[in-house]
């Protein structure tokens, strides 16, 4: 899924950025118009929302990329290794950039340790101190250019993911232990890529394991930076799956089954997604029948999205012929680099191992309409919540039966479209006046973030609702401040996710690091320097982001105003 | 468990008798107010075998003004002063007392903790007597009610006496209410029945019922709903103790300083409750300064011997006992200085407190 840009980051759009810009309202618009007026009436109205618009019908959405299969090695002939080492990582972020603008959202690698080692390997790149110097140094330097290019779309960055922690030789831990250290040596002020660490047992998770030391490195580094966020293997979800086909792409993409293959989320990734927004037919539902049980409304609910998710599903299946319809030379950096996992050349081979989704958001609010009560305040309304998002399952995998597509249902995050739902909803409806007041629906299958409970009970809680998302799902632990040196704590956090059914758990937290002279904390001024020119750094999406709460020239105005 | 309430029994328990006569004083009414020194022995021996003598079957009082109205009407003369000031004259000729070992460390740490205080006593003299005679030895301050039989016409063991003197202060009978008293019958007995929880006092010396209250009770300002990952390693379950002296700029949690606040725990009570909250079994003793509990805390750490606990104190490593020390896990030491913040340093607020692992390497 692509992010919008920051409207208020000026000093981010460029020449390009501002015709992107531009031409992306038109053609959103211009797509709108195209569907049919049912379709476009669904997004337009807020019942749904049709994910990167702009991109109907002309790319698909992420890709973790099959980067082995199709590797150049003979580029590289007749090359020193310290060469050798320049060139791949050199490749690497040609590549990022010209998929980057190929497709709409996230690229990813499942084991950049273990397939950059591999390609050494295949190189004959030695595992020497001078190479691994050399080595460090491009990881570096690759961690700082994700961080700071910002020419897709000619105004935002690329959406990296690099999934780590199944280091199978001492040159691919030497590479995973690298991605942490330098990404944290950067400092809070450098928090791109994302970096998913991926807990395994037998090989990272337990202190008798391999890479436990890996393990318990990522965790510090998260203790600072909010990064790595981590895919738990052993989910009930995932633990049949060889952890080594796993990864998360995007800001919580999961594609694991495959109508056309094995089990993998190599050489594959999401074609399309659309999100319904559930409180909306809540809403109607208390409008039209006010006097009727939790239990009959619930009924209610099924029937209503049971009768948008068939207009969803039209629109993705048009979106997937429509992409499809597209020709090799309409991909080129995709024909050139082959990153799927069957070669480019005819697109439906192709993107038919690809998954469709459909998105939920705001079942808490949802339930709450429905029941008035907070979906995992007792038993029963979490059965009922639970047998609710079951029932969405089951229409997904019904529909990869009846349209032979890989269907798959999707725990949107909540952050940018539930400000369009509910600035809708709230034009719409009077009643459930207190739900829209906060300016937000939760996270797809989120405990409310003033929930009050603990970290435990909400991985508890959150967990059997990751085995039903099989489309991508993550749970956030919100912290107060950063939890310095606890990776104690982290761990036993992801051993509780583990055992409740979570599938990617993120650790978040306010972080706040001065320019002035670099320390990170929570505050406005700093408590070391007096500066006042904090950058304040927050999760939004899936992927940090710097929180403008200001516009430029009144940043400008308060640091002239304090530094007199 | 949060009635911080203590009533006491006066005599022989706060204050204990060097000497009574209650000829002397019978001797000086007779001197001062009526003459008739013989007539005034008899009708005092009348009246108390009228009036007092089955005061122990019925626990029931009949007060020294009484027995003043008494003596005018059967003398013919009215008293020159009013029947208080002539009370108080008379109360203090015939007695002399002295204070209770440890009585003044006890209330003084009773009322710092924020316990309301009452003195009930069986006496024929009124409650405004006793509270002058009090106030003499420094003690009256203390107590928020000082109730006399002589008012409340009760009698300890009756539970109508413990009731009046509960019913003066706001309060209903509770087994978290304590009564301190010498007397097995009156005071032990007596409470017991009234539903309170009796002290005994063998020895008349109130040094070792300090040292009961320091061992059994904790005062807690709050523990944390969800666990912490800032209180040292792990998810840990956060204690704040009640009270704290140092008043540093700046503290994250000043509700935690008064003394007198907080909720009131045996040492049992809060670690079941302990057991409850932390299933992971780490939690750590915060504050407010934790120490000024050391005495509880040391039992509590027994009571959780298979917990990883941390303790966080503003004192120095030096003012944790070895036994305190050998139950812990690890310990934050230094008070919070306000001007070396840092975010940095593992589970400190500044750089000069030193956070201890003191199981390292073992
Ligand atoms: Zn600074």
């Amino acid at each position: 899924m692509k992010q919008t840009s920051n409207d208020n980051a000026a000093n981010r759009t460029s020449y390009v950025g501002e015709v992107y810009s531009v031409g992306e309202k038109k053609v959103k618009s211009a797509v709108l118009d195209e569907l049919p007026p049912e379709w476009a009436a669904l997004h337009r109205d807020g019942y749904i929302h049709i994910h990167d618009l702009d991109a109907y019908g002309k790319t698909y959405n992420c890709l973790t990329f099959d980067f082995l299969r199709e590797f150049p090695y003979r580029q590289f002939d007749g090359l020193t290794d310290t060469a050798k080492i320049i060139r791949l990582f050199g490749y690497i972020k040609t590549l990022f950039a010209d998929m980057g603008n190929e497709q709409s959202g996230g690229m990813a690698f499942a084991n950049f340790d273990n397939d950059i080692a591999a390609v050494y390997k295949n190189l004959g790149v030695q595992d020497n101190a001078q190479n691994r110097e050399i080595t460090a140094a491009c990881i570096a330097d690759l961690i700082l250019w994700c961080n700071n290019t910002h020419t897709r779309m000619g105004q935002t960055s690329y959406y990296v993911t690099l999934n780590i922690g199944l280091a199978n030789s001492e040159f691919a831990r030497f590479i995973a232990y690298s991605v942490i250290d330098e990404f944290e040596k950067l400092g809070a002020i450098v928090f791109k890529p994302n970096i998913v660490f991926k807990v395994a047992q037998g090989v990272n998770r337990f202190e008798t394991d391999n890479n436990f030391d890996l393990f318990q490195k990522a965790l510090l580094c998260t203790a600072k930076k909010m990064i790595p966020t981590y895919l738990l293997c052993d989910c009930s979800q995932d633990k049949e799956v060889s952890p080594e086909k796993l990864s998360v792409m995007g800001c919580r993409t999961r594609v694991v089954a495959d109508m056309f293959g094995e089990q993998t989320a190599i050489g594959r990734g999401n074609i399309a997604n659309v999100s319904i927004n559930l409180p909306r037919l809540a809403l109607e539902i208390n409008r039209d029948f006010p006097n009727e049980s939790a239990d009959e409304k619930i009924e209610r609910l099924k029937q209503k999205w049971t009768k948008i998710a068939d207009i969803v599903t039209e629109i993705l299946i048009d979106r997937y012929n429509k992409v499809c319809s597209h020709d090799c030379s309409d991909f080129p950096v995709n024909c050139k680099r082959q990153m799927w996992c069957v070669n480019v050349q005819n697109m439906q081979d192709v993107f038919k191992h690809g998954t469709l989704s459909i998105g939920f958001i705001g079942l808490s609010e949802t339930i709450e309409l429905i029941t008035e009560k907070r979906f995992y305040a007792d038993n029963q309304t979490y059965t009922l919540a639970l047998d609710f998002v079951k029932f969405m399952r089951d229409y997904c995998d019904g529909q990869c039966k009846k349209q032979n597509l890989n269907f798959s249902l999707l725990a949107t995050s909540g952050e940018l479209i539930s400000g369009r739902f509910i600035e809708i909803d709230k034009s719409l409806f009077s009643c459930g006046a207190n739900i829209l007041e906060k300016g937000f629906y939760t996270n797809s299958f989120h405990v409310n973030v003033d929930s009050g409970i603990s970290a435990r009970e909400k991985l508890k809680k959150e967990g059997p609702f990751h085995a039903l998302s099989n489309g991508g799902s993550i749970s956030y632990i919100e912290l107060n401040e950063a939890p310095i040196g606890n990776d104690e704590g982290l761990r036993e956090l992801v051993e509780e996710g583990i055992s409740a059914g979570v599938r990617y758990l993120g650790i978040n937290f306010p972080l706040d690091s001065c320019n002035g002279c670099n320390i990170s904390g929570v505050f406005d001024i700093c408590p070391v320097c007096g500066s006042n020119d904090v950058t304040h750094i927050r999760r939004v999406s899936g992927y940090l982001e710097i929180l403008d709460g200001f516009t430029n020239g009144k940043k400008n105005e308060a640091k002239t105003r304090t530094s007199n | 468990m949060n009635d911080k309430i203590v009533l006491f029994d006066l005599f022989d328990t706060l204050l204990i008798k060097v000497w009574f006569d209650y000829d002397k004083a019978l001797s000086c009414l007779a001197d001062k107010y009526f003459g008739r020194k013989d007539e005034l022995f008899v009708l005092a021996k009348e009246y108390r075998e009228k009036y007092m003598l089955d005061r122990n079957e019925t626990h029931t009082e009949t007060g020294f003004s009484d027995q003043l109205k008494y003596y005018e009407k059967h003398l013919g003369n009215k008293l020159s002063k009013p029947y208080c000031d002539v009370e108080w004259e008379i109360f203090s000729i015939c007695r002399e007392e002295k204070l209770a070992d440890g009585a003044i460390e006890l209330l003084a740490y009773l009322k710092t903790r924020g316990y309301k205080l009452a003195v009930l006593s069986n006496s024929i003299f009124s409650s405004a007597t006793l509270k002058k005679y009090l106030n003499g030895f420094g003690l009256l301050a203390y107590f928020d009610e000082v109730i006399s039989s002589a008012d409340i016409l009760y009698r300890k063991p009756s539970t109508k006496a413990f009731d009046a003197a509960l019913e003066k202060l706001g309060a209903k009978a509770s087994p978290n209410i304590h009564f301190i008293g010498n007397k097995r019958d009156k005071d032990y007995e007596g409470a017991l029945a009234a539903g309170l929880t009796p002290i005994l006092v063998t020895d008349r010396s109130l040094l070792q019922i300090r040292e009961f209250f320091e061992q059994t009770y904790l005062y807690v300002n709050s523990i944390s709903e969800r666990e912490s990952l800032v209180d040292g390693p792990g998810l840990r379950t956060v204690i704040y103790f009640q009270g704290c002296k140092r008043a540093c700029k700046n503290c994250h949690n000043p509700s935690t300083w008064a003394l007198s606040e907080g909720k009131r725990y045996t040492v049992e009570e809060l670690a079941k409750l302990i057991r409850n909250k932390a299933a992971n079994k780490k939690i750590t003793l915060s504050g407010g300064e934790p120490l000024l509990q050391g005495k509880a805390i040391e039992n509590l750490l027994e009571w959780l011997s298979d917990f990883d606990i941390c303790l966080y104190t503003g004192g120095d490593f030096d003012d944790i006992s070895d036994t305190m020390k050998n139950r812990l896990h690890y310990i934050k030491v230094g008070a919070f200085d306000n001007t070396c913040r840092t975010t940095i340093k593992p589970f400190v607020g500044s750089t000069n407190q030193e956070f201890i692992n003191l199981r390292s390497g073992k």
